[in-house]
């Protein structure tokens, strides 16, 4: 019974990569933007990290 | 991004250079789900073939053109951009058969799946071994095209240890 739920989370997970994929290029790319953002916030709380912080978009 | 490829097709159609396509993450961006990436790769073919390929023509057309260069990019409208000429056979046949593509009311190519993946087997790298696993598991990928682009560059063998590897045999 376990296995069967795991079965099926592992198979909506793929599928939800799969939808994914499958949007459009200029949506992908609004994604895109908004991952840089997330990455350099997330690089900016990390000193290690500050230099390494990469130019963003501006689309 | 739409301004960025009209003036990288400008390049093309001023003879600054003779063939291009987009590749790297932005390229995997168009098969697979949105992976992080900063910057627009471009694979190109100069307008003559010589032995030492020298980027000054594009930097000086995109100067001229009010664009200037960062370290290894050149900032085009707002995005960072590579330029990489072709370096083998594999990636000159590669930007020669890029599937034409739209962005908006932009026209540009891409390089296709196959091509990405028999590229990034061959580069290899940590984060090109994890993009090949998305292409195989996201992208329509056209497997008779594959395994023929693999075997004419000898990456069939190198393919199947990977799968063997990645997905059991």
């Amino acid at each position: 019974m376990a296995n069967k739920e795991i079965d099926r989370l592992f198979k909506a997970k793929i599928s939800f990569h799969n939808e994914l994929a499958k949007m459009s290029f200029e949506k992908k790319i609004e994604i895109l933007v908004q991952l840089q953002r997330m990455a350099n916030g997330i690089q900016a709380f990390s000193t290690k990290q500050k230099k390494r912080r990469q130019k963003i978009w501006e689309i | 991004m739409q301004k960025t490829i009209k003036v990288i097709d400008g390049l093309q159609k001023e003879g600054v250079i003779k063939e291009y396509a987009i590749a790297g993450g932005v390229a995997a961006i168009f098969y697979v789900e949105p992976i992080l990436t900063y910057d627009l790769d471009i694979f190109f073919i100069p307008p003559k073939e010589e032995k030492i390929i020298t980027l000054s023509p594009i930097y000086k057309w995109l100067k001229q053109n009010g664009y200037e260069a960062h370290k290894e990019h050149i900032i085009i409208e707002g995005v960072p951009v590579q330029f990489i000429p072709v370096y083998n056979e594999l990636v000159k046949a590669a930007v020669i058969d890029a599937a034409k593509i739209s962005y908006k009311d932009a026209k540009t190519k891409v390089i296709k799946a196959e091509y990405l993946l028999a590229i990034m087997l061959q580069t290899f790298r940590p984060k090109d071994k994890e993009r090949i696993v998305k292409l195989l598991d996201e992208a329509k990928l056209n497997m008779t095209r594959l395994l023929k682009i693999l075997k004419k560059h000898d990456l069939d063998e190198k393919f199947k240890r990977f799968k063997d590897l990645y997905y059991g045999k």
